[in-house]
């Protein structure tokens, strides 16, 4: 279905993919990297 | 219909009283004993309100209307474009709002005319300078934009409320004013905080409509059926010629949000315990639903191939696909989107004129604190009031490019002092000519040439850094001497 439109394929993707990134950077921030006070 | 007429009354008057009360409520809550209150909302926001205010501001009333009759005529290839605003505001909360709190913390700037010239130092005279040149701009690009919102807003709300323009314009910047003039910044972001859940309210029943009228698969048929270019266009337009020219939106909305200073603004604005990935949380979920509505562009286009004017799709979407009490609701979201931006550029241009222009030209002012909140709230209502004068008078057919005039060249004006300087740190002379050459540049090609609406303002970031470095590298040896002179 994507295929059909590169456009929606890009949109879906980088929807997914920002999504993943602001909880990886959570992730990261809250349990691994602790360092800077209020980074 | 007259009963519905009622209801968008109703609607309206109910959400005036809110946005009052809230502007009355954190006029309270921050207690405005100085300048730090009203312009920067006492150092106060957290993540949630950090996140909506930076959300609902970015996204206007552009994201509904007129990014779907764009979506209309041209295709997927807006749903793309217009979704960029999503990631670059999460990629500026996440690797640069930190930097710009941080920095404006320990200079103690409320604004960010006083954080370029503070930033860039060189004397309190040529300080004075920077702050009031960028001050100026601000006013005079963020004025022009104010314009076209409250004409946006006042068209809206006219035919909603059935009175005219001018009726209607006047009822909404008059509210704006009021609790703008309440609540400073906390107003701003606490209103734009419960405007943007409504936004997103409004974006999610759009779509729940879309998709169970139509199947995915029967709605990538019948777009094709009307024209394959739609979905799976062979060029960017109208961004450009070339696939890749969509993409360049990524920078130009990282830098919408890093630079712009009433998008800026809201980052100095963070309480210092803030961390900035619990703001990035909230920000990337509201900014992906919001970017979900030019798909509405793509729904009508296939119900009503023949509309006349393609900016008539979502007007039309909300005559024909929803009840009218819904469809009044969904209205009074889009108002909304078309408020949070306008009070936000409201809050901005007046804070240039009250507290950077006033100290800039009167430093050894001795005003009160009270005296001063009370400068900063008559701002706001002259402000208010010569942005409604300017609609009034704006020629009709400059109501999307004034917006494009506005904020694309004071992203050109801002690039060099604000976002340059937080990794190579120029002087005040490189300040100056920056601003100056992000201004003619990105202006003239906006207006005397026919490159997009993306490209000239990246032009004109590109010859403003360019001269940014250039010039302060020239002016280092003025510049100390300057320095030394005025101490």
């Amino acid at each position: 279905m994507l295929s059909q439109s590169w456009t929606m394929e890009w949109f879906v993707y980088l929807n997914a993919g920002i999504i993943v990134w602001s909880l990886l950077a959570y992730g990261y921030r809250e349990f691994i990297y602790k360092g800077g006070r209020g980074r | 219909m007259e009963d519905y007429q009622f209801l968008n009354w109703s609607l309206l008057l109910g959400s005036f009283g809110i946005l009052i009360l809230i502007g009355y409520l954190s006029s309270r809550a921050i207690k405005d004993s100085d300048a730090a209150g009203f312009l920067v909302a006492g150092r106060s926001l957290g993540p949630f309100v950090g996140a909506g205010t930076i959300v609902a501001t970015g996204f206007s009333g552009w994201g509904f209307m007129g990014s779907p009759g764009v979506a209309y005529e041209f295709g997927s290839i807006e749903v793309l474009g217009n979704f960029f605003f999503a990631p670059a505001m999460v990629i500026a909360v996440l690797y640069f709002a930190h930097f710009l709190r941080k920095r404006a913390e320990e200079l103690g700037s409320c604004t960010i005319p006083e954080y370029v010239s503070q930033v860039h130092g060189g004397g309190s005279r040529i300080e004075r300078w920077v702050k009031g040149v960028a001050a100026a701009i601000t006013i005079v690009l963020l004025l022009v934009f104010l314009t076209s919102q409250i004409k946006a807003v006042g068209l809206l709300g006219a035919s909603w409320l059935g009175i005219s323009l001018t009726e209607s314009a006047v009822l909404m910047i008059g509210v704006i004013i009021l609790y703008t003039m309440l609540g400073g910044l906390a107003a701003v972001a606490w209103t734009d905080t419960l405007m943007v859940v409504g936004m997103c309210i409004g974006a999610v029943v759009m779509m729940v409509q879309i998709f169970t009228d139509v199947s995915l698969t029967d709605f990538v048929d019948r777009l094709n059926a009307v024209d394959p270019e739609l979905l799976n266009p062979s060029t960017a337009a109208p961004y450009g010629e070339s696939k890749s020219s969509v993409f360049l939106v990524l920078p130009y909305a990282f830098l919408f949000t890093a630079v712009l200073p009433y998008m800026a603004v809201r980052f100095l604005a963070f309480k210092p315990s803030v961390k900035m990935h619990h703001v990035a949380i909230w920000v990337a979920p509201l900014g992906c639903l919001l970017s979900l509505v030019p798909i509405i562009g793509l729904y009508v286009r296939i119900a009503h191939p023949e509309l006349a004017d393609s900016d008539q799709a979502m007007p039309a979407y909300l005559a024909t696909f929803l009840h009218p009490a819904l469809a009044g609701i969904i209205t009074l979201f889009i108002l909304f989107a078309m408020k949070s931006t306008a009070n936000s550029l409201l809050h901005t241009v007046s804070s240039a004129a009250s507290h950077d222009l006033r100290t800039a030209l009167f430093p050894n002012s001795n005003a009160s604190n009270q005296r001063i909140l009370w400068i900063n709230r008559s701002w706001v209502a002259i402000l208010g009031v010569v942005g409604f004068l300017m609609m009034l008078f704006a020629p009709p057919f400059m109501l999307s490019w004034l917006g494009i005039l506005g904020s694309g060249t004071l992203l050109a004006v801002m690039i060099g002092p604000v976002f340059i300087s937080s990794f190579w740190q120029g002087n005040a002379y490189g300040a100056l000519a920056a601003m100056f050459t992000g201004l003619v540049t990105s202006g003239s090609f906006l207006l005397f040439t026919n490159v997009g609406w993306v490209e000239g303002p990246l032009y004109g970031c590109l010859a403003s850094s360019v001269i940014y470095v250039t010039v302060s590298k020239l002016t280092q040896g003025v510049a100390s001497a300057a320095v030394a002179r005025s101490y």
